[in-house]
């Protein structure tokens, strides 16, 4: 009987990485990420923007939103 | 035992006190106030998000610097870390006045602090029966109103915990008051109640005069304010396209002012607001209007490569080199000839006008670094840093 070496493959995701423009934390953006699609940070939660992916290294860029009672 | 910056998203004002904070040499911690579960229960205090734990870092803050942008989350916010022993600018009970713009009136009402004349009406322009069918209330509403202040006059309809401008609506006759009573349903910026002001006859500008205190000190009003000009729109919002320039103040009006941030600060060891005034010029005025919104136009074209540096994008990837081009546009703006004799006429007008100032609005997490920073050369994070340095040291 041969057992198949990854056994998982079809669920393993390839990830790349990223890192938060505001908290600095690393993120593992899956390498199936487009750009324009939104992640969330896993430190402090912010919503990020993919702007650009480049040989495994993924942009993010931080999304300009504004809630209605949003201010001073 | 630190200071912490709860934010929801660092924008230009929390970079700013970042970045101020390491030029004064100041440690800051960071809570993000947004996807993080803050927890209590019989074992405690403790704060999540998916990837880190803030419970740590709640231990060790002494004194919170609370710069979330919703009015709401930012209420919830000093409530939450006060419960939990800290110390926070601005404290909740701050906020909770500020929050509302009848509310902080009411304060400054009771203090003898000149108001522009205001009308509260509790009941809500439309109510809905149990079956669904729709009551009007703004007949009843404008009548009350028009008994208090002359529709001719002008009576402005305000959103009470609205910002940027938004619902706030000028009425000159029966038909627009009626429409701007109808438009305040409520929401989460007018929970309940409509709220009317008599019109202030504020010629083309407004002011926004910052006040502080430290803890062990008297507390301060900055000498200068930001004027923000336009005849644009009747409002004066920046971001309706209205232009900023500086004023000095004099010192009866630095006087009331500090008066007002005493009163909205009470209970408290440290606090910073920033004030909006109006003056009252009415027909007092000390240039013609011609020539005037001759200047304004002209420094509007002064004014638009501020703009332009404002809506570059290296904002957010280069912050320190972003803000010095922004300096550096400003500066240009501000030696202009045009800048120089509209900041001429308003300061004189506000001399000569200097018993008609009204305070209609108190900021208590004001934008900074764009306008009132470059425009007054108050760095805001400067007394906002020193005064949650003042809650540590004592
Ligand atoms: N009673 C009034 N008379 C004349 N002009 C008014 C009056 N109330 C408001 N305004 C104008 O409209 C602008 C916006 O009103 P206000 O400051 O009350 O609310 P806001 O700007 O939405 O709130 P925030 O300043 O918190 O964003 C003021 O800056 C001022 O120019
Ligand atoms: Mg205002
Ligand atoms: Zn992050």
């Amino acid at each position: 009987m041969i057992t198949p070496v990854h056994s998982n493959l079809q669920e393993a995701k390839v990830m790349n990485k990223a890192k938060c423009p505001d908290c600095d934390a690393e993120l593992d953006v899956p390498a199936d990420t487009e750009k324009g699609e939104i992640v969330s940070c896993p430190g402090c939660g912010l919503e990020l923007e993919v702007k650009a992916i480049k040989c495994g290294c993924v942009d993010l860029q931080e999304l300009t939103i504004e809630g209605e009672d949003w201010g001073e | 035992m630190s200071i912490a910056l709860l934010y929801e998203r660092s924008e230009n004002d929390e970079n700013g006190i970042k970045l101020t904070a390491q030029q004064l040499g100041i440690d800051l911690t960071f809570i993000p106030f947004r996807k993080i579960a803050l927890s209590i229960s019989k074992d405690g205090f403790s704060a999540k998000t998916k990837g880190k734990d803030y419970t740590q870092t709640f231990h060790d803050t002494k004194v919170v610097l609370n710069r979330a942008q919703s009015k709401n989350r930012r209420l919830q916010a000093s409530y939450l870390m006060e419960m939990l022993g800290k110390k926070t600018l601005n404290t909740s009970q701050s906020e909770f006045i500020c929050y509302s713009k009848l509310r902080t009136l009411l304060h400054l009402f009771k203090e003898g602090l000149p108001i522009p004349k205001t009308v509260f009406v509790p009941c809500d322009s439309t109510d809905t029966l149990k079956n669904g069918k729709e009551i009007h209330n703004e007949k009843d509403i404008a009548d009350l109103f028009e008994a208090e202040i002359p529709l001719k006059e002008g009576i402005v309809i305000k959103a009470d915990a609205g910002t940027h401008g938004k619902m706030i609506m000028l009425s000159k006759n029966r038909e627009e008051l009626e429409a701007s009573i109808k438009e305040t349903k409520s929401s989460i910026i007018n929970p309940i109640g409509v709220v009317a002001q008599e019109l202030v006859q504020k010629w083309f500008y407004d002011l926004r005069i910052i006040v502080s205190q430290e803890r062990g000190k008297e507390p301060v009003c900055y000498h200068t304010a930001m004027a923000r000009a336009g005849f644009k729109d009747f409002r004066t919002n920046t971001f309706l396209g209205n232009l900023v320039f500086h004023a000095k103040l004099p010192l009866s009006i630095q006087d009331l002012a500090v008066k007002c941030g005493k009163t909205l600060g009470k209970g408290s060891d440290a606090w910073i607001f920033a004030l909006d005034a109006m003056v009252n010029v009415g027909e007092n005025k000390n240039a013609d209007d011609t020539y005037l919104k001759g200047e304004l136009d002209t420094a509007a074209q002064a004014w638009v490569p501020v703009q332009k540096v404002k809506q570059d994008e290296t904002r957010l990837t280069n912050f320190p080199t972003w803000t010095g081009k922004l300096e550096a546009a400003f500066k240009t703006y501000k030696s202009t000839d045009a800048y120089g004799n509209v900041t001429d006429i308003i300061e004189e007008s506000i001399r000569k006008n200097v018993d008609a100032l009204v305070f209609h609005e108190s900021n208590s997490c004001p934008e900074f670094w764009e306008n009132t920073r470059l425009a007054t050369g108050l760095n805001v994070a400067i007394p906002l840093l020193r005064g949650a340095q003042s809650l540590i040291d004592h």
